[in-house]
C-alpha cells in the first residue's frame, strides 16, 4: 500500500524506483518491541544517479510529500524517511524508508540528511545492503545452525531493549553483525539445541575482544565491530566511553548470569536467573512443569571392553 | 632374394644410447668401454677432475630397485661406493618404475652415479664423514665377511665379552654377549665354543682395505696401536695365554657417526703366545644389534617413550590391546591391574595364548608383552584395581587406561584419581558397545575441567545413569550365552575390542602431548545390531558425520559440577 502510494503520488520528474526488504525483518533478526512500536526497513532504489540530487533532502522531501496523507505521520530522519501508522494515537508501526540511488561501480548510494541539516550533512553515501543481508542470512548452511544463530542475535537485542531502556544502547545492526563475526552454534550430544552454552560462548568471545583505546575521552576499554560491507567502519564508534563502560558491564553481568543459568540444577531456578537479564515476560515455569518421571537406579548399557 | 634384417638392438646397445642422450642434454662427454660381462654396458663419462669409469647391469628388469651400477677399480674410499665398487645411488625404498622405459633407466642410473661419484670427490672432509657414516655397509662387502649379531649395547663402553661360534649347517655365525649379567634378549648357546671377544670405541675411524686388499692382522694392529692404556689392559686380558694355545679372539670396534650414533665394525684374529698372530687369518664381522634401543628406533617405537609409565585397568579384549599397542609405539614401562583369571571364554578375543588358561591375565599378558618387546619393563598386578588404587604413586605414573566397560566404576575411579593424582595425568577410559556398533574413548585429565562424570548427564544438564555418547539405547537384552546363565556375555569380535584399543592407545598417546578434556569413537556399520532389532541413539548418527573435535566439545559441555572450578 505505501510503495502504491509512492507510486502514486511522487512527482513525474522522479524517477522510477524499486523497493527491497532490508534490516532485522529481511534477515530475520526481529524482536517484538518493548514499546509495541515494530519496523519494517524497506529500501528504495531510486533509478537515477546521485547527480540528479546533489542534495538528498530534496528527493527525501519528495518522498515525505508523497506519503503525508491518509494519518500517515512522516518524518525525515539522518538516514531515512519515517512513516508512522498510529492507532488510537499511538504509534503501531513504522515503516522506515531508506533512499538509495545508482552508482556506476555497481554499489548503491544512501541519501543521508535531515531538513535542517547544514550542507555538509546532506550527501550520499556508497553502501551495500544487500549484501549486508546476504552476509548475515547465510553465516550458516546447516539449518538447525542458522536458526539458533537467529535466535542468539533476538536473545541478545532483546536484553539490548531490557537494559538500555534509558538509551545509550548498541546499535541493532551492531549486534547482528557481533553475530556474524563471533558466533559458533552449540549442540547437545541427543542433537538438541544449547542455547543457552551458545549464548554464553558469545558473549565471552564478545568480552574477550574489548580492547584498550585511546579516544577523544582518554583511555578505555573499547569493542569494535566492523561492518563487513561498504562503507565499513566501526558500528560502535559512535557509543560514548560511558556508554561502552556501561555496556561492558552489562555484558559481564550477562555472562555472569548465563554461568549461573547453567549450573542450576532445576529449569525453574534457572529462568528466574535469566528472567532478571531478559525482562518480566521470560516464563518462568512451575516446578510441576519440568518435574521429570522417577527415573530407576539402574539401567543397562551393554558397554563391554 | 630377401633383404636382411636390420640387426636388432641389444638391451645394452639401447642403454648406451639412452645414457648418450642424457649426457649430451647435461653436457658431458661419454664413451664406451669394452671388456664387460654379458648385459652389462660399460661407459665412460668425464668428470670435472677425472674421468670415471661405470659398468651398469642393463638386463635388470627388477620392478623394485635401480639396476646395479660399479665404479671400476675404485682408487679410494668414497661415499657410497662399495668395497667392489658398487655405487649406492638410490637406497631403493619405495621406488616406482616404469618397466616400459629400461634403457632410460638405465641412463638414469648412470648420471645418477656420476653425480653422486662427482660430489663426493670434490669435498674430501664431507666425503670422508659420509663414508663413516656408511662404513658398516662398506664392511659388510670386505671378502669372506661374516655375520654376526650381539646382545650387548652399542654404548662407547669398553669390555670384554664372550663370543659363541656356531658352525653348523653352512656359513659360521658369530654371538656376542656380556660376560656377565643376563641379556634381555639371550641367545641359544647352548653347546656353542666360547671365544674371548673386545669391545673397544675409538674415538676416530681406522680406514678399513681398499680393494683389492682384504683384512688382515694389520688392521687389527692399527686398532691395537690407538688403545689407550685402560684399553691396552682389556687387550692384554684377550689376548693373555691360555690352557688351549692359539686361539681365535674377537674384536668389536664402534667409532662416531658424524650423522649421530656409532658404527659398530668387527674382526675375528688369531692370538698365540699372548701376541697377535700375524700369520692367521683375518674375518671381517658384520654385527647386528640385537638390543632394546635399536630394535625400537628401527622398528618406529618411539625413544621418547620409553621413559614412560602407563597404568592399563583392566586387561579383557580392550585392555590387552590397549597395553600392547601402547608396548608396540614404545612405551617403556606397563604397569597392568586385573583381577581375573584368563579362560576359555576369552580365546579369540584376547590376545594371549590359549597355554594361559586359569592363570591371571595379567601374567599371560606380561609375558607376551615382554617376550614381544625387548627392553620393555612390565608390573602385572593380579588383583582389582580398587585394590591397586589403594597403594599407587602417581608421582611415577605418566597416563592410565581405563578398560572396564564399566560406567559406575569408571566414574568412581574418574572422581577418586582427579582427587588423589596431585599432579596432571591423563586419564584414558573406553569401551565398547555390543556387535558392531562401535567403540568409545574417552581422555580427561585429573587437573582440568572435563570429567569422566561431564558425559553422564542429560539435556538439561542433569545426572544421568546414561553415557551422552551412547550408541544403543539402554535397557535392551544385548547379551548372549552359550552354555546358560552362569556363562553370560555381551557379543563382539576380536575386530571390534582390537580396532577400540587401537584407539584407546592411540587417544592415550596423543594425549601424553596435548591437553584438556577429548572424546573418540567409531561408527560400525550397525548391520549384525540392525538384524537383532537392536534400537540406537540418535548420537550414534550424528557421530557418523562430526570431526572429534566437535564430538568433544557436544559430549562434554560445559563442566559439570564435579569438575567445575578446577584449574
Amino acid at each position: 500500500m505505501l510503495v502504491d502510494a509512492l507510486s502514486a503520488n511522487l512527482d513525474e520528474e522522479v524517477p522510477a524506483f524499486e523497493t527491497f526488504n532490508q534490516g532485522s525483518y529481511a534477515m530475520h533478526t526481529g524482536v517484538v518491541p518493548l514499546d509495541g512500536n515494530y519496523d519494517i526497513d524497506v529500501g528504495v532504489i531510486f533509478d537515477c544517479n546521485q547527480s540528479k540530487y546533489p542534495d538528498p533532502v530534496v528527493l527525501k522531501k519528495n518522498v515525505r510529500d508523497a506519503l503525508d496523507t491518509h494519518g500517515r505521520t512522516v518524518q525525515i530522519r539522518r538516514p531515512c524517511v519515517t512513516v508512522s501508522y498510529m492507532c488510537d494515537a499511538v504509534p503501531e508501526y513504522h515503516v522506515d524508508l531508506v533512499l538509495y540511488t545508482k552508482r556506476d561501480d555497481g554499489l548503491l548510494a544512501i541519501g543521508k540528511g535531515r531538513e535542517n541539516s547544514a550542507q555538509e550533512f546532506r550527501f550520499w553515501e556508497a553502501a551495500d545492503p544487500k549484501k549486508l543481508t546476504e552476509l548475515v542470512c547465510t553465516a550458516f548452511t546447516d539449518d538447525k545452525e542458522l536458526a539458533q544463530y537467529r535466535r542468539c542475535i533476538r536473545y541478545f537485542k532483546r536484553w539490548r531493549d531490557i537494559q538500555f531502556r534509558d538509551g545509550g544502547a548498541p546499535l541493532s545492526i551492531a549486534l547482528t553483525v557481533a553475530a556474524r563475526q563471533w558466533f559458533t552454534p552449540r549442540f547437545e550430544a541427543s542433537g538438541k539445541p544449547a542455547d543457552l552454552c551458545a549464548l554464553l560462548d558469545w558473549m565471552t568471545v564478545i568480552l574477550n575482544q574489548f580492547q584498550g583505546t585511546v579516544t577523544d575521552e582518554g583511555y578505555h576499554e573499547r569493542l569494535a565491530v566492523y561492518l563487513p560491507v561498504t562503507p565499513g567502519g566501526d558500528l560502535m564508534e559512535r557509543m560514548t566511553k560511558q556508554q561502552m563502560e556501561t555496556f561492558q558491564s552489562k555484558l559481564e553481568a550477562l555472562r555472569d548470569a548465563l554461568n549461573e543459568a547453567y549450573n542450576e540444577d532445576l529449569p525453574e531456578d534457572a529462568c528466574k536467573v535469566l528472567k532478571k537479564q531478559f525482562g518480566e515476560d521470560f516464563k518462568v515455569p512451575e516446578k510441576a512443569e519440568t518435574a521429570k518421571a522417577a527415573v530407576a537406579p539402574v539401567i543397562s548399557t551393554g558397554n563391554s571392553a | 632374394m630377401t633383404a636382411a634384417a636390420p640387426p636388432v638392438p641389444s638391451v645394452t646397445d639401447d642403454g648406451f644410447a639412452a645414457v648418450q642422450q642424457a649426457c649430451l642434454e647435461r653436457g658431458l662427454l661419454v664413451a664406451r668401454l669394452a671388456g664387460v660381462a654379458d648385459g652389462w654396458l660399460g661407459v665412460q663419462i668425464q668428470g670435472g677432475q677425472q674421468p670415471w669409469d661405470l659398468d651398469v647391469d642393463c638386463k635388470s628388469d627388477a620392478l623394485t630397485r635401480l639396476p646395479s651400477i660399479s665404479l671400476r677399480t675404485p682408487a679410494r674410499l668414497l661415499a657410497h661406493v662399495g668395497y667392489e665398487g658398487t655405487v649406492c645411488v638410490s637406497d631403493n625404498q619405495g621406488l616406482s618404475l616404469d618397466p616400459g622405459r629400461r634403457s632410460e633407466i638405465v641412463a638414469f642410473t648412470v648420471l645418477a652415479a656420476f653425480d653422486l661419484l662427482e660430489k663426493w670427490n670434490a669435498d674430501a672432509a664431507a666425503n670422508a664423514d659420509e663414508f663413516y657414516n656408511e662404513l658398516e655397509g662398506y664392511w659388510l662387502g670386505l671378502p669372506g665377511s661374516v655375520r654376526a649379531r650381539a646382545t650387548i649395547e652399542v654404548d662407547g663402553k669398553d669390555r670384554l665379552l664372550t663370543a659363541y661360534l656356531k658352525t653348523e649347517k653352512g656359513t659360521p655365525k658369530w654371538y656376542f654377549a656380556e660376560r656377565e649379567g643376563k641379556s634381555l634378549l639371550a641367545f641359544d648357546t647352548k653347546g656353542l665354543a666360547s671365544h674371548r671377544a673386545l669391545y673397544v670405541h675409538l674415538p676416530k675411524p681406522l680406514a678399513p682395505p681398499l680393494y683389492p686388499n682384504k683384512l688382515g692382522p694389520d688392521f687389527i694392529e692399527s686398532v691395537r696401536e690407538q688403545l689407550t692404556a685402560e684399553q691396552r689392559s682389556l687387550w692384554d686380558k684377550l689376548v693373555g695365554p691360555s690352557k688351549n694355545g692359539p686361539k681365535r679372539l674377537a674384536l668389536l670396534v664402534s667409532v662416531p657417526r658424524a650423522a649421530g650414533g656409532l658404527s659398530l665394525v668387527g674382526a675375528v684374529f688369531g692370538a698365540k703366545a699372548g701376541k697377535l698372530d700375524v700369520t692367521s687369518p683375518v674375518t671381517p664381522l658384520t654385527v647386528r644389534r640385537h638390543t632394546p634401543s635399536y630394535m625400537r628406533e628401527r622398528g618406529g617405537a618411539s625413544l621418547e617413550l620409553l621413559g614412560k609409565h602407563v597404568v592399563v585397568l583392566g586387561c579383557g579384549a580392550v585392555g590387552s590391546v590397549v597395553a600392547d599397542s601402547l608396548a608396540s609405539a614404545g612405551v617403556g614401562r606397563l604397569s597392568l591391574v586385573d583381577g581375573d583369571s584368563y579362560s576359555e571364554d576369552n580365546v579369540f578375543r584376547h590376545i594371549i595364548d590359549p597355554v594361559f588358561i586359569d592363570f591371571p591375565k595379567v601374567i599371560g599378558l606380561g609375558f607376551e608383552l615382554k617376550r614381544r618387546y625387548p627392553g620393555i619393563q612390565v608390573t602385572e598386578v593380579a588383583g582389582w584395581a580398587q585394590e591397586w588404587l589403594k597403594t599407587a604413586d602417581f608421582s611415577k605414573i605418566d597416563g592410565v587406561v581405563f578398560a572396564f566397560g564399566l560406567p559406575t566404576l569408571e566414574r568412581s575411579f574418574c572422581r577418586a584419581i582427579r582427587a588423589r593424582a596431585k599432579r596432571r595425568l591423563p586419564m584414558i577410559f573406553t569401551w565398547l558397545e555390543p556387535l558392531d556398533l562401535g567403540g568409545h574413548s574417552v581422555a580427561c585429565w585429573t587437573e582440568e575441567p572435563g570429567c569422566l562424570d561431564c558425559l553422564y548427564r542429560d539435556d538439561e544438564g542433569q545426572n544421568s545413569l546414561q553415557v551422552r555418547t551412547a550408541f544403543l539405547e539402554p535397557n535392551q537384552a544385548v547379551s548372549k550365552n552359550l552354555t546358560g546363565c552362569s556363562s553370560v556375555f555381551v557379543p563382539y569380535g576380536a575386530l571390534q575390542s582390537r580396532r577400540t584399543g587401537l584407539m584407546a592407545a592411540e587417544h592415550l598417546l596423543a594425549a601424553l602431548n596435548s591437553s584438556g578434556p577429548s572424546y573418540r569413537y567409531w561408527v560400525g556399520d550397525g548391520r549384525v545390531g540392525a538384524e537383532r532389532g537392536l534400537r540406537t541413539t540418535p548420537w550414534r548418527d550424528t557421530a557418523k558425520s562430526l570431526s572429534f573435535e566437535e564430538a568433544t566439545r557436544r559430549v562434554f559441555g560445559r563442566p559439570c559440577k564435579h569438575c567445575r572450578g578446577t584449574p
